[in-house]
């Protein structure tokens, strides 16, 4: 709210510019309006079944290596460890989060959000930039296994994306993973699958900029801040997948059951709000996501350099891969 | 002043209108796919609370609890260390002051138990929490004897697991086998999780094939006490009962589910074909009468089907009969040896055992013939399937490791363990009905 | 399965009608042989040996008293002959016995058909039984680890029946054979190959 008060602020001091910047802002908007309607490929349905869909699945990238040599030391990284390790600093915890008050599963798809009105100025120079690489997403973002295969030593650091030292609270589970025995035992860990997941993104990003090198600058370039928001999700989406404990013998045998659950993540890390997309039919499965989505909260604050009122993120959760 | 606001407003609406959308899109559309990552339901069972203060009756209390539990193989049983403050500790065992930290451990649910010892009697208080949605499940309060008092755990496991499941599980209930440690195959009887065995029968001779009576209070086997195959109908409380004994073969006995009757293959005829007999041991109605081998009948939950395997198709193959029509409906396509059926409680399914190679495995089909999965892989040979009576678990036999034992399994194969070390070889195990039919408050 | 039926089926009819072309004469010799033995049969369940023995004793006894009437030494030379060749005879049983019960017939995996290859043998368990009218049998079905113990149950069973009925079609009497399947749980040979399972798979006979 600090940037709304020097807006207006702004106005009696330095109308002009401000203006100036108005219009600047209002003809970006129209050319991304132009893009958005008249390019084909952003036509994008309200389905989910979307270019743009990340698999963390253990069965997609069981099979991949985290030991393969390094490739071109990627851009990224810096602001992606500060993610991990500054970033809840910046966001001291001061609401304690009770699950209760999160509101029941009704979609709240979508709902303009006050918060959201103030913004418009801040975020001008990341806003139409980000627009190019998702046309782009569809194949580099699905981290095939063999793609995988060249992702970088140096990640390692990002181990310390998922488990924040700061809190006990993540070692427990951690711990409790470590003597369960999974179904699919062969899998990787998670920090590879993290590892995996974020050099793949790294991957996209770097490909999508092509051979311009020096991305980096105070405000992040749109196809860093993207590469950076997916980077947040998937971090987000392994701490639910971590939390989620789901009884096969309870639910049936039905690997085909499938459903979409979005939720809101505030930058403290705050779980804001719940909803499914898509329920899978069988009510056990849908409350052991929502438990999990609920028992992941506080989730890591927003990393520095992504200016949102909130991250949404989308879940597939399925319990495919179970017993084979 | 007016102007400005104007301009701002303006601004607003531009920003709904065209960054809006962008920022739904751009943020909101990544859908990442996740799979569980434990397969079970993490329940934290923290030691007692004990009066007067007894330290080793807090924790065996809670070990007989979890043991329990962790049997049927819904739960992941939480590691004491790891837990934030015990009841036993704390004394408050009708309320959780922090529900996060017990989510923070990972646990979805948590269970307080407090007993108090006065003599021969105790009275016991357990609870079942949701951690998550930080609200009382179950709360309960038992008085009895001491020697009860694992009775009175089972019994709280069973509204766990009723609440949870909505079944009533097996924690009353006992099984059944054949083992020769004697010398002699002979039928003997333990808890649902091994546990106090008992010899049943000392007929110094071959026995066989255990089944249970559908109100579990008779035992219906084959044994060569005499010589020759015959069918012994035994009550399990005083061994009283009847024999059924005619020429050749007389094997397979299966109860008939609500009545004092059974179905058998007798091969008195020349061939060998399934008939009915009566609890006393008087031959019945002759169901099949196809040329061929035909055996081990099962009965479908209601007794209206009996699944059974017949050679008529050249190998033996599972095969189902309608007990109102008489009609037969082949079961099993895959293989060429396919045996040992068991009716699931619920009835929508059948085990049974499947030759392939040498191996034998364990495996699940729908009734109506679909949906094939095998339960057993790569471990030798794994025989003799029988459902636990609500249907999650299944106890077999296996010579995975070396000796032919008594191995259990959940009922999508997952948990697959020892049940029990004796001296010799065990087979034939049989899951018997709940001893006691309801739980009542 | 059906074809493999109706051509043991002919091949049984063959044989069955092969013994009725020889059964004519052998009946002969066999009541012949049959009132000889069975009065010598009780007396001579002593081992042959000791009745020879005793033979040499009444010898001596008889010598003496006649000394001097060959004839009557004669017609002891032809009794000890006659002895001595009813305890051939009895030999000849014990062998034939423990031909009947020591050859043992085998089945191929998963069947109760009987093998082209112990036909042979099973005519000569016939040959024994008609010799041998007063013998009783019992016939065991035994089956190899391979499969579950129930279906093992009644496919000894079978295989047990099947070698029944090769005797009633070539004339035994039905009240003379029993039959027992013990399924898998009478191994002869221990071990998990074909060389243990095909000594398994097998019907084995034992006189009452």
């Amino acid at each position: 709210m600090q940037e709304n008060t020097y807006l207006m602020q702004g106005m009696d001091n330095e109308f002009r510019p401000m203006t100036i910047t108005m219009v600047i802002s209002m003809v970006c908007h129209v050319l991304l309006a132009a893009i958005l309607i008249y390019a084909p490929i952003s036509r994008q349905q309200p389905d989910f079944a979307m270019p743009s869909v990340i698999h963390v699945s253990m069965v997609t990238l069981a099979e991949t290596e985290p030991e393969i040599e390094a490739v071109p030391e990627p851009v990224i990284p810096d602001d992606l460890e500060s993610l991990a390790v500054s970033a809840p600093e910046d966001f001291p915890e001061d609401e304690p989060v009770k699950p209760e008050p999160v509101p029941e599963p009704e979609p709240v798809k979508d709902t303009p959000d006050p918060d959201v009105i103030p913004e418009p100025v801040k975020p001008e120079p990341v806003k139409p930039e980000p627009v190019k690489p998702e046309p782009e997403k569809p194949e580099p973002v699905k981290p095939r296994p063999e793609k995988t295969e060249p992702v970088a030593k140096k990640i390692v650091d990002n181990k310390k994306v998922v488990p924040r030292k700061k809190r006990p609270r993540f070692k427990k589970p951690a711990k409790i993973i470590a003597d369960t025995k999974l179904v699919k035992p062969r899998g990787p860990s998670r920090e590879e699958i993290i590892k995996n997941a974020i050099a793949n993104i790294r991957k996209d990003v770097k490909a999508a900029s092509g051979n311009n090198d020096g991305l980096a600058g105070p405000g992040l370039a749109g196809k860093e801040a993207s590469a950076l928001l997916n980077v947040y999700q998937v971090n987000l989406a392994v701490r639910v997948e971590r939390n989620w404990a789901f009884s096969t013998q309870m639910a049936g045998d039905d690997k085909d059951l499938e459903g979409i659950i979005g939720f809101s993540v505030m930058p403290s890390g705050q779980l804001k709000n719940i909803w499914f997309e898509k329920k899978s039919g069988n009510s056990y499965m849908d409350e052991s996501i929502r438990k999990a989505v609920v028992k992941s909260n506080p989730f890591q604050a927003h990393p520095r350099g992504l200016f949102k009122p909130h991250v949404e993120v989308y879940l597939r959760y399925t319990p495919k891969g179970l017993n084979k | 002043m007016k102007k400005n606001t104007i301009i701002i407003t303006g601004t607003a609406i531009f920003f709904f209108l065209f960054c809006f959308p962008f920022f739904a899109m751009s943020a909101g559309k990544n859908v990442i796919t996740i799979n569980p990552f434990l397969r079970k339901m993490p329940i934290a069972v923290p030691h007692f609370k004990s009066v007067p203060d007894n330290a080793e009756l807090s924790e065996n209390c809670a070990a007989i609890l979890s043991d329990t539990l962790e049997f049927t193989g819904y739960f992941k049983i939480l590691k004491q260390a790891a837990f934030p403050d015990s009841p036993h500790i704390t004394g408050k065992i009708d309320s959780v002051a922090d529900f996060g930290q017990w989510t923070a451990i990972g646990a979805d649910y948590l269970i307080t138990g407090g007993i108090k010892t006065n003599g021969k009697l105790f009275e016991m208080e357990l609870r079942l929490f949701d951690t998550v949605k930080q609200t009382m499940l179950i709360g309960k309060r038992y008085k009895g004897w001491t020697v009860d008092r694992e009775k009175t755990i089972r019994r709280f496991c069973s509204e766990v697991i009723h609440h949870l499941t909505g079944s009533w599980g097996f924690f009353d209930s006992r099984i059944a086998f054949v083992s020769n440690g004697t010398g002699n195959k002979e039928i003997y009887t333990c808890d649902f999780n091994g546990k106090s065995i008992k010899k049943f029968t000392t007929h110094k001779s071959i026995t066989l094939t255990p089944s249970w009576s559908s109100d579990a209070k008779w035992l219906a086997y084959t044994s060569y006490a005499k010589g020759n195959p015959d069918i012994y109908i035994k009550k399990l409380r005083d061994k009283y009962g009847s024999v059924f004994s005619r020429n050749g073969t007389n094997a397979t006995p299966a109860w008939v589910p609500g009545k004092f009757m059974l179905a058998a293959s007798l091969s008195f005829s020349g061939d060998q074909d399934i008939y009915l007999l009566t609890g006393k041991g008087k031959l019945g109605k002759r169901l099949t009468r196809k040329w061929g081998i035909d055996t081990s009948p099962a009965f479908s939950p209601d007794g209206t089907k009996m699944a059974f395997v017949s050679s008529r198709a050249g190998s033996p193959q599972i095969y189902i009969y309608d007990m109102r029509s008489g009609k037969v409906e082949r079961l099993t396509f895959d293989g060429r040896y396919n045996t040992q059926p068991d009716w699931s409680p619920k009835g929508n399914e059948i085990v049974y055992s499947a030759l392939n190679r040498s191996r034998i495995d364990i495996c699940v089909i729908g009734v109506n013939g679909r949906n094939m999965r095998k339960l057993t892989r790569n471990s030798g040979k794994n025989e003799s399937p029988s459902w636990a009576p609500d249907g999650s678990m299944i106890v077999f036999s296996s010579n995975r490791e070396g000796p032919n034992r008594i191995y259990i399994m959940t009922a999508f194969g997952t948990d697959q363990r020892r049940l029990l070390v004796l001296p010799g070889q065990q087979s034939s195990p049989a899951w018997s009905p709940r001893l006691v039919q309801k739980i009542s408050d | 399965m059906q074809g493999k039926f109706m051509r043991s089926l002919v091949f049984l009819l063959v044989i069955v009608g092969f013994m009725f072309m020889t059964s004519c004469t052998p009946k002969k010799i066999k009541v012949g042989g049959e009132e000889q033995p069975g009065t010598s049969e009780s007396e001579i369940i002593t081992p042959n040996q000791k009745s020879s023995t005793d033979n040499d004793s009444k010898d001596y006894y008889v010598k003496p008293d006649t000394s001097n009437d060959e004839r009557l030494k004669a017609e002891a030379e032809r009794r000890r002959r006659k002895e001595q060749e009813m305890a051939r005879r009895e030999g000849k049983y014990t062998e034939a016995k423990e031909a009947f019960t020591g050859n043992i017939i085998y089945f191929d995996y998963d069947s109760a058909a009987l093998r082209p290859d112990t036909i042979a043998l099973l005519n000569g368990k016939v040959d024994f039984l008609n010799q041998y009218p007063g013998e009783k049998i019992l016939i065991e079905g035994h089956c190899d680890g391979q499969g579950t113990s129930e279906y093992n149950l009644a496919l000894g069973d079978r295989r047990a029946r099947s070698v029944k009925a090769f005797f009633i079609n070539n004339g035994i009497a039905n009240a003379r054979i029993r039959i027992i399947s013990y399924g898998e749980e009478k191994p002869a040979v221990d071990g998990n190959d074909e060389a243990a399972w095909s000594k398994n798979r097998r019907a084995e006979f034992v006189i009452k």
